[in-house]
């Protein structure tokens, strides 16, 4: 199930929603979201369920035998390695072994068996809580967890289960025990979720099958240099849209049941490096990256290119099991090297909009690594988007740029840091806007709770605008169902 | 007073959910969506298998997006909103719309047979030679003997087992996702065809010549409404059909007599020769094409004040309307169906198989259909085999493979050919070779709109009947 989805919203949301406002304990409420998450995990097959269980239990048994008073540094050295290693199998498994034995058969000449295994959802993302669980507990900078449900609620948790953020167990148990669940609390939760709903259905998914149309078209023979260049920036704002939207969502409904959730993402598109771009970027994996990765290798204190190499090889392969993907961590590692060796005094020195420019030019050319995993159509495309006998744009090309001007417009505005300027601005002059857009970087997590006071009108000002969000996000829903036929499929 | 506000608040929110959640549940489900053309998901049935697959969850998902409360208001307003989003500047005249139909063609749709009452013919019998695909064992068991074999069936047969079994090219070398374009209150598929597609297109056409005896074959293919109405740009390269048809009848052996009817309607773009709102052509184009079909094939063309006049009950919003997502600008001016047919007298039926035993009654042109879809006026829509005898006692015979373009040709037809047979492969398979020299087939005309081109479902049920 997807929570952008009109059985989430009309189905098993109200019915959550309900149950926790008639259960207003912590911990009954952690059995009611203890259960909606396996509901809600299994829902579309429970197999994956069993796998999930299984692979928490065995990290949440590894973590017993740690603690165990008579476990030596050396046991427990060799218990985190074989949860690590134990892990990694099984992400390999289900994620990386087509891929290689791809690779495997151009190599020694032998056709690959096709596999017939899925990748599992979320499994990229509940694994890697599960190893940052681990390897603080190994490096004891948290207590392990003794009861299983509360370890489960950990991993499957229904908001995060299947596309992150990836939440620290530390942040997460805190809050498992002691948060405060507010009415002021889930009202910013809901202007949250129907945000990050907006940003994903009234932008990203019209802004798909646009891109698709130029960049996903059989052949570039009709397409103009104009118009490629409108499907990359396309690509830009939608994964950005989409992926922030989805963390938006999750974000608000962990915080509608009461819990604060980190931030991951913070308007990367206005960075002033590349650098600063992935600290703004899919905030929960780089710091996952950096963390367990490249500061245990010795960060920038012990052979530092190779570190970055293995980090930036890796963020590359996560996103997905195929040589674009690398190549694409290793586009962003020769960028954040040049940085630092080069141009870094250059850049912090230019104006702003000239900063920002560069690195979402770099961006968007990362994209174009990204979205095509066939070289030789990657090739094509950068051929159009650059070679000067292809023409600037023709009529089709304009027609599609003329069409979607006012969609791009508006995905541009929402990747500026446009509301958060806002609210600081009514801040000063006195005026308390309810936090719209939320993301609580820009003004600091004392302010997380909605602050109604002042003007009358705020409250129906921003009912107005949820019941607004919510039918257009319904509509649009609706729209994408509309699926007709050429002859009656009765 | 801040309680207050608060509660109020997120009762705004959640009573909506909970309104809908509870309107899902007990509003009766809607059963088909007349428009999209298809069956609405029902409320699943549980079963442990369906739970651990998954399908159940699929089908609870497909039943919340099929049930949606209000959905055809929804769908209209999100409609509305793009539309309006894409012209709000003012700067674009055309609209170009992603596809959002089922690209697959299906069984082709007609008006059915319900109603009608069964007829048998079994002297029909022994003007099939063999018992053909699609007929149960039992009806071929009270087959009479097989006749001798005439001169041309040996032939056939003989040129038939020479031929290797044709195949087309891979699925995606059919890959293309051709969106509608949406000019003023006209909307236009833009065609698009490659090399691959185009000789296997010519393959098929030639095989048809190979496997058809004496039997003359005739190949029309009728471009559709882009390659006249389209902003030049749209029809250039692999788009341009006044260059592409050519170039596949170049491809065809000269044995095989060419129509061509892009000259044929080109004069004629300022008449209503296409629909607006539908992929098809209307009869009035179609009769420009067939004018210049009965040039090529030696006919004398029946003129249009000699038929039989008038207009379908009714206006409709056709497949491009539906397609495009119900677009504003069309639905202000719907199409009508205007329709002729030679002032002869014609008996028309519909056959359950290919033996041709059993069938039903079919009207050329049905005047007062209640379809949604008046383009099934012709021929009753697309039946998998047809026949339409006229009292034009010349004991000519034709058979016409098509697809639904061909439908408002037929009518013009029986004014050339006493017997004229249609074949639509999609329903049915047949040995075309032994129909061919059974029935006597005097011309074959395989007429296509040019999408055809790029459409292996259809192609590869003709190449099934070429291949029995």
């Amino acid at each position: 199930m997807l929570i952008s989805s009109l059985i989430f919203i009309y189905g098993f949301l109200p019915f959550c929603l309900l149950a926790a406002w008639m259960l207003p304990s912590p911990r009954q409420q952690n059995r009611l979201l203890l259960l909606a998450s396996l509901l809600f995990y299994a829902w579309g097959s429970p197999a994956d369920l069993i796998l999930l269980l299984c692979l928490s239990s065995f990290v949440w048994a590894i973590s017993l035998l740690m603690d165990l008073p008579s476990s030596s540094e050396r046991r427990r050295h060799l218990l985190c390695i074989c949860a690590v290693v134990g892990l990694l199998i099984v992400l390999g498994l289900f994620k990386y072994s087509s891929f290689i034995l791809r690779q495997l058969g151009l190599a020694f000449g032998f056709s690959p068996p096709q596999l017939r295994w899925f990748l599992p959802p979320g499994l990229s993302f509940y694994s890697f809580r599960l190893l940052s669980y681990i390897l603080d507990l190994y490096k004891k900078r948290i207590r392990p967890q003794y009861r299983w449900s509360a370890f489960i609620l950990y991993t499957a948790f229904f908001p995060q289960v299947t596309a992150g953020p990836i939440m620290r167990y530390e942040q997460f148990n805190r809050q498992l025990q002691h948060r405060d669940m507010s009415q002021a609390k889930l009202i910013a939760g809901i202007s949250r979720f129907l945000v990050g709903l907006s940003k994903k259905v009234l932008l990203a998914d019209r802004l798909s099958p646009i891109v698709n149309q130029i960049m996903g078209a059989a052949s570039f023979n009709n397409l103009s240099r104009g118009e490629a260049l409108w499907g990359l920036i396309g690509f830009t704002l939608q994964i950005y849209l989409d992926f922030s939207g989805y963390s938006d969502m999750a974000i608000g409904l962990g915080r509608m049941f009461g819990f604060s959730t980190p931030e991951n993402f913070n308007y990367p598109y206005v960075a002033r490096s590349v650098t600063d771009f992935w600290r703004r970027w899919h905030i929960s994996l780089s710091s996952f990256f950096r963390d367990y990765v490249y500061i245990p290798l010795g960060g920038n204190r012990r052979h530092q290119l190779l570190n970055l190499l293995l980090v930036w090889s890796l963020t590359g392969l996560w996103h997905g099991a195929d040589w674009n993907f690398i190549l694409w961590g290793l586009y962003y590692f020769l960028f954040l090297i040049l940085e630092k060796k080069l141009w870094k005094e250059q850049i912090e020195a230019a104006p702003r909009w000239v900063s920002s420019l560069y690195t979402v030019s770099i961006a968007t050319g990362g994209w174009l690594l990204f979205y095509f995993s066939d070289f030789r159509l990657a090739g094509q495309f950068i051929y159009h988007l650059f070679s000067f006998s292809v023409p600037l744009i023709n009529d089709p090309g304009l027609t599609t740029i003329l069409n979607n001007l006012v969609l791009y417009v508006a995905s541009a505005l929402v990747c500026l840091p446009l509301l958060p300027r806002l609210e600081v601005w009514l801040h000063k002059k006195g005026v308390y806007l309810p936090r719209l857009a939320l993301p609580s970087i820009t003004t600091g997590p004392r302010q997380l709770s909605v602050q109604l006071g002042g003007s009358r009108a705020w409250p129906l000002l921003l009912t107005g605008w949820h019941l607004l969000l919510l039918f257009l996000c319904t509509a649009a829903l609706a729209g994408s169902s509309y699926q007709p036929f050429l002859y009656f499929k009765f | 007073m801040k309680q207050h506000h608060e509660d109020w608040m997120i009762a705004a929110f959640i009573l909506p959910l909970l309104l809908f959640a509870c309107l899902y549940l007990w509003l009766p489900a809607q059963s088909v969506s007349r428009l999209e053309k298809r069956s609405l998901q029902q409320r699943p049935a549980f079963s442990l298998t369906a739970l651990w697959n998954g399908d159940l969850a699929g089908q609870w998902e497909q039943y919340y997006t099929d049930q949606l409360p209000f959905r055809q208001l929804f769908i209209q307003t999100d409609q509305l909103l793009s539309s309006r989003a894409q012209t709000l500047l003012g700067l674009n005249q055309e609209q170009f719309v992603h596809r959002k139909a089922d690209a697959d063609l299906g069984k082709g749709e007609n008006l059915g047979t319900q109603g009608k009452t069964l007829l048998s013919f079994p002297d029909e019998i022994s003007a099939s030679s063999a018992p053909a695909a699609g007929m149960s064992s039992d009806e071929s068991s009270q087959a009479p003997p097989e006749p001798e074999p005439t001169e041309a069936t040996q032939d056939t047969t003989d040129t038939q087992a020479s031929l290797t079994e044709l195949t087309l090219p891979d699925e995606d070398a059919y890959k293309a996702d051709n969106g509608i374009l949406i000019s003023g209150d006209r909307a236009m598929e833009i065609f698009y065809s490659s090399d691959t597609v185009d000789q296997a297109y010519a393959a098929v056409v030639n095989r048809l010549k190979d496997i058809s005896g004496k039997a003359r074959v005739i190949n029309m293919l009728v471009p559709i409404s882009s390659a006249f109405y389209a902003p030049a740009d749209y029809r250039s390269g692999s788009s341009d059909q006044a260059t592409v048809i050519p170039q596949i009848y170049s491809l065809i052996s000269d044995q095989v007599i060419k129509v061509d009817a892009y000259s044929a309607l080109l004069p004629h773009i300022n008449e209503y020769i296409y629909f607006r709102t539908d992929h098809h052509w209307t009869q009035l184009g179609a009769y420009y094409a067939y004018q210049a079909l009965a040039e090529a094939s030696g006919n004398t063309p029946v003129s249009l004040e000699d038929c039989i006049s008038g207009q379908v009950d009714g206006s409709f919003l056709g497949t491009l309307y539906a397609w495009s997502g119900q677009v504003q600008a069309l639905q202000s001016e719907p199409d009508y169906v205007d329709y002729w047919y030679p002032d002869v007298s014609v008996q028309g039926y519909i056959y359950n198989d290919s033996s041709m035993t059993e069938g039903y009654s079919c009207e050329l042109v049905k005047t007062d259909t209640s379809a949604d879809n008046k383009y099934l006026a012709f021929i009753e829509g697309d039946h998998g085999l047809s026949r339409f005898s006229s009292s034009h006692q010349n004991n000519r015979s034709i058979l016409v493979i098509k697809e639904s373009y061909g439908n408002a040709l037929i009518p013009f037809l029986t004014q050339n050919y006493e017997n004229v047979y249609v074949f639509d492969p999609r329903q049915m398979t047949l040995s075309l070779a032994d129909f061919i020299s059974d029935h006597q087939i005097d011309d074959v005309l395989m007429v296509n709109y040019s999408q055809i081109i790029g459409n292996r479902e259809w192609l590869n049920s003709l190449t099934e009947s070429l291949n029995e």
